[in-house]
């Protein structure tokens, strides 16, 4: 459903000066339907880079984009904001990601909005607050009024609005404290298997995402250094950085 | 929270002054001890009074009082102050708002047109017009309004480069929302807190301004009682007949200065909240 070959990303630094790195360099990944794949590395990997080309916040340099058969780099305009309906987004921090001045009822009726949707707003938006484990009387309060773990519920939620085929996932627990990161995790399983989404998951921490992802894509300095089934990764990773990420976590303060 | 605790007791002292001028300027019918000479209905038996009982702040070259021509020039000065930032903020906000959120050409397009407009200094330009489209309280307002919304688009461009890059924003393009409904429900709330202290700073100049082309003769004419203009009016009779020229002239200094300190208390009010 999502292909991606040959991606590269340069930002532009200056007008005169020499073109910068490559963030993304030359990066293929194919997501089949109903499937998980995690993109895992460390800070300066590229792996948001990757993600914010996919979902065009960043000007792709050369490669191409296909989502569901479409070449998704040639939308401009009205054709790329229908294709954005189909992918639902929950970023790091839910309380940067949700609107400060709107209640949850307005921030999740805003997609439908935008989508033109003949729903009872309200009754949708209940429907998916329960679906993500929240009782409807969040409707009416504010994003700052919640835990980090509700507020992350609550972006889920308005993700999924407009069921979308495919969601994008940019470290979604990594604003949030261990015990809650497992709720979240277990909700995005639950929600993985009910509604057969293909998902797209980053993170710098491989453990998080081994749970949840069926395949594995490693990144370093711009490049996939390693990618296949999870278990095969996790159990033999053929790279010294993969097992080095592995470790993250089992003893995180080396000297 | 109390008024007190939130402005500080400057601001809330200053936000009194506006409030007594703001209310002697509309009910000026009635404050104003001699409302028809207020107007400009000349007194000549009693020119040149001294302030006493009868005219608290003395009578002017023709005999009017000065405390009714100080309390019906607040009526102009005010709506002139008000409306010049008014326009300003018409004209300035929706050109920056396009400019920041699309980039590119808008962007260059618009931010090289204030250019232009803020290479000039800002009275002179004023001036310029106000001499070209001839005297009167509106040509007044529009003079100095084309020099001054280069400021706000500015401003409002700052705000929004900032804000289009929130995370609930580009949420908010990831969703699919068209640009006018980010623009008017994300960002334009978000800007017009910062933009309605600057406004709220700017009134004072703007009156100062506005007060400057009137005492030059470009602004409110003769007999309508305005601040600038009655200080020119009193300036051939000072230091003789102080009170002629010094009335209007503390008006508009305590008006402006009162503008100011509030704009500042309600810009430290908006620091704390944030």
């Amino acid at each position: 459903m999502l292909e991606v070959r040959d991606l590269v990303v340069r930002y532009r630094r200056g007008f005169l000066s020499a073109p910068g790195l490559a963030a993304v360099n030359s990066v293929s990944l194919t997501l089949p339907l109903g499937h998980t794949l995690g993109i895992v590395g460390e800070s300066g990997s590229g792996k948001s880079s990757l993600l914010r080309a996919i979902l065009r916040l960043v000007p792709v340099t050369s490669g191409a984009i296909r989502l569901n058969g479409q070449d998704f780099l040639s939308l401009k305009g009205p054709s790329l904001r229908v294709a954005r309906h189909g992918i639902g987004v929950v970023a790091q921090n839910p309380f940067l990601s949700l609107s400060p001045r709107l209640t949850i009822a307005e921030i999740l009726a805003e997609p439908m909005q935008a989508a033109g949707l003949a729903v009872n707003h309200r009754a949708r938006a209940a429907s998916l607050l329960a679906q993500c484990g929240l009782p409807a009387e969040f409707l009416t309060r504010r994003a700052r009024e919640l835990s980090g773990g509700q507020a992350q519920r609550v972006a889920i939620a308005r993700a999924l609005t407009l069921s979308p085929s495919l969601l994008v996932l940019d470290e979604p627990t990594s604003a949030l404290d261990v015990s809650v990161q497992a709720q979240i995790l277990n909700l995005l399983q639950d929600l993985k298997q009910d509604l057969g989404l293909s998902m797209l998951f980053v993170t710098h921490n491989l453990k998080v995402v081994a749970h949840i992802s069926d395949s594995l894509l490693v990144m370093q300095r711009g490049e996939v250094v390693e990618s296949g089934p999870t278990d095969q990764v996790m159990q033999a990773p053929t790279k010294a950085y993969t097992q080095e990420l592995m470790g993250f976590g089992r003893h995180a303060l080396r000297p | 929270m109390s008024l007190v605790k939130r402005l500080g007791l400057p601001g809330t002292l200053c936000l009194c002054v506006v409030v007594v001028f703001a209310l002697a300027a509309m009910l000026a019918p009635f404050v104003a001890p001699y409302a028809a000479q207020g107007i400009g209905t000349p007194n000549i038996s009693a020119k040149f009074q001294p302030p006493s009982a009868a005219y608290w702040l003395g009578t002017d070259h023709l005999g009017r009082d000065m405390l009714s021509r100080v309390i019906y020039g607040a009526r102009v000065s005010m709506t002139t102050g008000v409306l010049i930032v008014a326009v300003s903020l018409l004209i300035g906000l929706p050109v920056g708002l396009l400019a920041g959120y699309f980039g590119g050409w808008a962007d260059e397009g618009f931010m090289r047109i204030t250019d232009i407009f803020l290479a000039f200094p800002a009275l002179l330009l004023a001036v310029l017009m106000a001499a070209a489209l001839g005297a009167g309280m509106l040509n007044c307002i529009i003079s100095v309004a084309v020099t001054w919304w280069p400021w706000y688009a500015r401003l409002a461009r700052a705000e929004v480069l900032v804000l289009r890059n929130q995370p609930y924003v580009e949420a908010a393009r990831l969703m699919g929302v068209s640009p006018p409904r980010i623009l008017l429900r994300h960002i334009l709330p978000a800007a017009l807190r910062p933009l309605g202290v600057q406004a709220a700073l700017d009134v004072g100049p703007a009156l100062l301004t506005a007060s400057a082309l009137s005492f030059l003769g470009l602004g409110v004419l003769p007999p309508t009682a305005d601040w600038g203009q009655m200080v020119d009016a009193g300036r051939p009779f000072f230091p003789a007949r102080w009170w002629y020229a010094v009335s209007p002239g503390v008006a508009i200094f305590l008006l402006a200065l009162a503008f100011s300190v509030l704009g500042d208390a309600l810009r430290a009010t908006g620091r704390r909240d944030a």
